[in-house]
């Protein structure tokens, strides 16, 4: 493989489940360690791979510099250390870059994974210790960036994420591109399909006895009992749930209330219809 | 303005800029080995090859470091340095580059090894702490200081040449987060930021710099525990572990590389993985650091 190979989501879309799924699957099926065996698919953000690649750390420029210096380590990246990493950049080029932080050039391949922004909006709430309007607001805020070091080091540097919409169709509508999107809602309802069409994608076993033994070791219940018997140390320090919390499609129904579900589906109304989420 | 030459790390510096973490220079009057000019700086290096982003190295070893919003620093061989500030750059951040990475090239351009340590003063010598960013080498300095080591560098610990393994000090000077800071019960307020907006800020402890080169006592690794493994401190025996681990904490080794100082490097690597104990030090980046300073002075001490 030459490139990068990418799983990207907007946050709390389903990544860490693929990342798990293909960590447990690039070991033969056998279960995983969740503070060990997901760095096999690690995340192209993390600070010690952008510093070492962009040769200076991150941590002395500024939001802006790192714009312009991402993509261009994207390329070293891709060059020197090809391979599968998660995402969560969008397609787009932020404030004060040229380019985006992944130019198409660097890419090999990328599955693109996206949930319905009402389970995503709860989801994100939970994780990161906000209100459910704090997350409806940053799914509609065009200029929403992550892995900004506020008083403290964050082991990630700056993303570009963009509103949800904005960053759903930036990748779907990617030209030259080549891509497999995967509705997070389709994986759970038909899991022993979809996660073979994953592994075609991307040249692994796709065989259905090798693929359900890889679905088993990162079933939700196995990753949950994990994290709740050694921690997770993804999970976010504000937190105020374990991280695999529910996993499910269609929460929101119960846990948003009707207000805010109404502003999510219009301010994404478009994107929705496309993606058939009603 | 006539100012004061510098020390920084054994080498006279003269400069247009101020450089108010430096010690001043109090030794012979040789001319100086490093000048620090103002002036103009092509954007591009002749015959030059990209090293990273923003680095460019030409066949006469010169090398070009290009910071969009701080500015351009051309580093000769000669040690002639010019800086072309970005009009809007503070002075603080053009003295963070080439205090830095400016430093770390000049290190390269001499076949000097400069690991990327914090270090400070233990029993009349120096123990560099190395990571990645955020696993906590400058905090620990800063818990050291506080207890009145002296700390001998920050980013950038120069090794001389030896043997025996000797560090050259750089300057008492810690970058240091919000957090870190508020942690050990100081405060930010008139502290110079990092970067502009940055709730970074440089820490100096200007009556604690020290002059001459110090025997290297010991160098930790931080790393967090992986795999169920227990948080402590243990020493790595085998030398391929330690040269590796020093490989990968060299500063900027695509620039030696790019100017072929490999050899050096790897004999400087060679006398500490022979003549300097090397540990590894397990802990969350998070934990308080005060637990583990009793224990590493008391190693270091024997």
């Amino acid at each position: 493989m030459s490139g990068l190979a990418l799983i990207a989501s907007y946050p709390k879309s389903g990544n860490t489940w693929l990342r798990a799924f293909l960590a447990s699957h690039l070991r033969g099926g056998q279960p995983i360690d969740l503070n060990g065996d997901l760095s096999r698919i690690k995340n192209l953000t993390g600070r010690s791979l952008q510093d070492k690649h962009a040769g200076l750390e991150h941590s002395d420029l500024t939001p802006d510099e790192v714009a312009l210096l991402r993509p261009l380590t994207s390329r070293r990246i891709a060059q020197l250390q090809p391979g599968l990493y998660k995402t969560h950049d969008s397609n787009l080029v932020p404030l004060g870059a040229r380019e985006p932080a992944i130019p198409a050039d660097a890419i090999d391949r990328l599955v693109y994974i996206v949930r319905d922004p009402r389970d995503v909006a709860i989801s994100m709430a939970h994780h990161f210790g906000w209100t459910p309007e704090d997350s409806v607001n940053q799914m509609a805020d065009t200029t929403f960036r992550m892995g900004r070091s506020s008083t403290r080091l964050n082991m990630n540097v700056e993303q570009w994420v963009s509103s949800w919409s904005a960053h759903v169709e930036s990748w779907l509508d990617a030209a030259d591109l080549h891509l497999l999107p995967l509705r997070y809602e389709d994986l759970l309802a038909d899991p022993l399909e979809r996660f073979t069409e994953l592994c075609r994608f991307l040249d692994l076993d796709d065989t259905r006895h090798a693929i359900s033994r890889s679905l088993e070791a990162s079933s939700f219940t196995a990753l949950a009992a994990q994290e709740a018997r050694t921690g997770f140390r993804e999970r976010y320090p504000a937190s105020t749930a374990p991280f695999f919390r529910k996993g499910g499609a269609g929460g929101w129904r119960g846990e948003l209330p009707p207000g805010l579900a109404e502003r999510v589906a219009s301010a994404h109304n478009r994107v929705m219809a496309r993606l058939a989420y009603r | 303005m006539p100012m004061t030459d510098g020390l920084l790390c054994g080498w006279r510096i003269r400069s247009e800029i101020a450089l108010p973490e430096l010690l001043s220079w109090q030794g012979d009057d040789r001319p100086p080995d490093l000048t620090v000019c103002l002036g103009e700086v092509d954007e591009h290096l002749p015959g030059g090859r990209e090293i990273s982003p923003f680095i460019h190295i030409d066949t006469n070893g010169a090398g070009l470091l290009q910071v969009p919003m701080v500015g351009r620093f051309l580093v000769r061989p000669s040690g002639d340095i010019t800086v072309a500030p970005h009009p809007e750059a503070s002075e603080t951040e053009i003295r963070l580059f080439l205090l830095g990475s400016v430093l770390g090239l000049v290190c390269h351009q001499r076949a000097l090894l400069p690991l990327h340590a914090s270090s400070v003063v233990i029993e009349g010598g120096a123990v560099a702490f190395c990571g990645h960013s955020g696993m906590g080498k400058s905090t620990l300095a800063l818990r050291f200081a506080r207890r009145g080591h002296a700390v001998v560098s920050d980013d950038v610990c120069v090794l001389d040449s030896g043997p025996p393994a000797r560090v050259r000090p750089s300057f008492p000077r810690l970058k240091l987060w919000r957090d870190a800071i508020e942690d050990a019960a100081l405060s930010s307020e008139g502290l110079e930021r990092n970067r502009r907006g940055q709730e970074k800020y440089h820490f100096l402890e200007p009556e604690a710099g020290v002059r001459d080169p110090l025997p290297l006592r010991a160098i930790f690794l931080l790393r967090r525990p992986e795999r169920g493994e227990a948080e402590g401190i243990e020493r790595l025996s085998a030398p391929l572990d330690i040269l590796a681990a020093l490989e990968a904490e060299t500063f900027r080794p695509q620039i030696g590389r790019a100017l072929g100082t490999e050899k050096a490097l790897f004999q400087a690597r060679t006398l500490i993985a022979n003549s300097v104990p090397v540990y590894q030090l397990r802990r969350p980046p998070d934990a308080p650091p005060e637990r583990w300073l009793d224990a590493i002075a008391a190693i270091v001490r024997g």
